[in-house]
């Protein structure tokens, strides 16, 4: 049917007539000082603690410091273009970051914009940045394992899924690697990742982004990039994004790991910004709420019970020290607020004992409860033995002739520092961690050379999945070493070392020596 | 314009004070007519600041620009204020004090005060409405300051005190254009 034109105009007419437009009503205020990444706003007087403000050319911003006559706010990009007398505006939204399933395999602002070039991030949810960690109610202890992978922690200093674990050492010792490693292993597991990247060079970012691609651990990460160009304030929210990210995950039942790295650079940048709001300065110039910086950031980690869902956010923050001065404000800060630490010492690293993790200053708090029983069983002693054997090594510099028992503890430590040798990106699984810590502390290897153990380990493996496929079966099944396993391990190991290249073992008089210790036990 | 903490207390002791003895259309009238030359002319603000210048002196020629704007028995009410200003070397925010003087006035009587930014000229039905609207919003009487801002290129937005409601195309479209940024 054709409509006459003025029918038409009829119809447009009153579709006018009832159409509907919606007008925003929003909090205004006027720059008076803008400058450092810092602005000084006049008005505002709606404005909430930590919303999110809008400055001309869509520069957003957060309103941090709520005075009397102004208010403070932090700018999350470029301002060049802001001019003093410019309107600001608020937008009812305390800051908050996109979070969701679509967010892994993606780099991203801590705002939740891409950065990878993958297009745009299809997801709608969004959640405040800062929110009060879970209560005691809602928590369960920390009693699954989150193994990394590497087999000096998950032996030693276990990690819980819900734990907090501060890696700490100097620049260069290996602290990036030990969270890569985490995330390379956690590929068969049901854990996602988050790597925060505060502070850092873009290249080292787009180098860690290009390891977790080739290892195929990208599909299950989200990084967070807030690069050293960045502004200070980027880099300040970056943790909270990262943590929001994973808490989403947590929240809805799944098992989350956040790695911050690092909290040094982030309590810099909190440095700056804070200064620069004319916060009171404390100690080497951080502000005074430095320590719950950090202590709310950490303790929004945590294990749920099961009304909550049972998720969990485990936590690794990073933290670089000077010098190896890990009694400095900000590491005994996260000491104190984590739940263990992993310590990297640069003379184990340049004496070739990589992961250079000092088993005496590590530590998880958590520790056996969150180990599987078969770790536990053959692990048990392992790192007392480790932290008694580096004291008799320093000691025994020193010594020309040594005791029987002196020398046999000796031996034995040389041995296990090798079996706990490994490779960067191979994390192991923790079934095979189990049967080369077992043939170490068995005392298997105590025939074979030191420096020829790496090689062997790996050809123990290799053999054993030839002869004795069932041997690692039953023990990723069962979790736990029955009698008869243990026995039917030994023997297989006493066979493997029977058939050993005679290159791989001591000359026969040292070998004699040996015997001649074991004898004298 | 920017009121600080300072000139906001002095400001509401003044009102206060003028309140009390139910003459604030005066004070305000003098306070004005001191802001408006002193925007006038700043060289004013020298004179007055100038430290072999007699108090005297500075008085009376503030009082004789109050003295502009009402008769002069009633200027002198404000003599002591003026004194006190001029003693704490406070003349400089005399122009601040006269709008902070002007909003605790308007908070008092339950006044908020509008300024509208349109496309074109509002006709006086249009004011009315708008005022209507605005004073439902905004639960409070509202009285009207209009601008003519073709930038808008459509509607008004109204500005009362630190809230902004934007009912104008250009605000659309800027919203707009904050929409579609992220892709």
């Amino acid at each position: 049917m054709n409509h006459t034109p003025d029918e038409v105009s009829a119809i447009i007419r009153e579709q006018l007539e009832r159409l509907e437009t919606h007008v925003e009503i929003m909090g205004v205020g006027t720059v008076i000082e803008i400058g450092d990444g810092i602005a000084r706003v006049y008005g505002l007087e709606d404005v909430m603690a930590g919303e999110l403000v809008e400055f001309p050319g869509g520069l957003m911003g957060i309103a941090l410091n709520l005075e009397e006559d102004n208010v403070g706010c932090i700018l999350m990009g470029p301002y060049g273009h802001v001019k003093e007398g410019d309107q600001v505006l608020t937008t009812g939204r305390i800051s908050e970051t996109k979070v969701g399933d679509e967010l892994f395999g993606r780099v991203v602002t801590p705002l939740g914009d891409p950065l990878d070039g993958k297009g745009p991030m299809a997801t709608e949810l969004t959640r405040p940045l800062e929110v009060k960690a879970p209560g005691v109610i809602k928590r369960h202890p920390v009693s699954e394992p989150l193994h990394t992978g590497i087999k000096a922690i998950d032996s030693i200093i276990p990690i819980g899924r819900g734990q907090r674990e501060l890696i700490i050492g100097d620049r260069q010792t290996g602290k990036t690697a030990i969270a890569i490693d985490t995330i390379i292993n956690q590929r068969d597991t049901d854990v996602k990742c988050v790597y925060v990247a505060i502070g850092q060079k873009t290249s080292s970012i787009r180098r860690v982004a290009a390891i977790l691609e080739e290892h195929g651990a990208m599909d299950y990460t989200c990084i967070v990039s807030a690069a050293a160009s960045d502004p200070a304030a980027v880099q300040y929210i970056a943790p909270y994004a990262g943590c929001t990210i994973g808490e989403h995950i947590c929240d809805n039942g799944g098992h989350a790991l956040v790695i911050y790295d690092d909290l040094t650079r982030h309590a810099k940048a909190y440095r700056q910004i804070s200064l620069l709001l004319r916060r009171p300065p404390g100690r080497e110039a951080y502000p005074g709420d430095i320590f719950n910086l950090h202590s709310r950031l950490l303790e929004r980690a945590a294990k749920l019970n099961d009304q909550e869902g049972s998720g969990s956010l485990t936590a690794l923050p990073i933290i670089q020290t000077e010098e190896g001065d890990y009694a400095a404000y900000i590491p005994t800060n996260l000491i104190s607020i984590t739940d263990g630490q992993i310590y990297l010492e640069p003379e184990l690293f340049y004496a070739g004992i990589r992961p250079a993790i000092s088993v005496g200053l590590s530590v998880s708090r958590v520790g056996g409860s969150a180990q599987t029983r078969m770790m536990r069983q053959v692990a048990g002693r392992l790192k007392l033995d480790l932290a008694s054997y580096r004291e008799y090594r320093a000691f025994a510099k020193f010594a020309s002739d040594l005791d029987a028992e002196t020398q046999r503890i000796l031996d034995r430590g040389d041995r296990m520092t090798e079996v706990l040798k490994q490779a960067q990106y191979v994390p192991m699984p923790v079934q095979r961690q189990v049967i080369t810590i077992f043939a170490g502390t068995h005392g298997y290897w105590d025939q074979v050379r030191p420096e020829a153990i790496t090689a062997v380990e790996t050809q123990l493996l290799e053999y054993l999945a030839q002869h004795y496929p069932q041997i690692e079966q039953q023990l990723e099944q069962k979790q736990e070493f029955s009698d008869a396993l243990t026995e039917e391990l030994s023997a297989a190991i006493s066979e493997f070392v029977k058939q050993l290249d005679r290159s791989y073992l001591l000359e026969p008089d040292v070998l004699k020596q040996a015997d001649e210790v074991q004898s004298a036990e | 314009m920017a009121i600080d903490s300072l000139t906001r207390r002095y400001a509401r002791a003044l009102y206060q004070q003028a309140a009390g003895r139910d003459e604030q259309e005066a004070v305000y009238q003098q306070l004005s007519a001191i802001a408006r030359a002193l925007r006038a002319e700043p060289r004013l603000l020298i004179l007055l600041g100038h430290p072999t210048l007699e108090e005297e002196r500075k008085i009376s020629a503030l009082l004789a620009i109050a003295t502009t704007a009402l008769p002069t028995e009633k200027a002198t009410s404000s003599e002591p204020f003026l004194r006190l200003v001029l003693r704490k070397g406070r003349v400089r925010l005399l122009t601040g004090m006269s709008e902070a003087f002007l909003d605790a006035w308007d908070q008092d009587r339950g006044v908020v005060r509008a300024h509208i930014s349109s496309a074109r000229q509002p006709t006086a039905e249009e004011l009315a409405q708008i005022k209507q609207m605005l004073s439902r919003l905004m639960d409070a009487e509202v009285e009207l300051e209009s601008e003519v801002e073709p930038d808008l290129i459509g509607g008004m937005s109204a500005r009362v005190g630190d809230r902004l409601v934007d009912g104008s195309v250009r605000g659309k479209l800027q919203s707009l254009r904050r929409a579609i940024r992220p892709i």
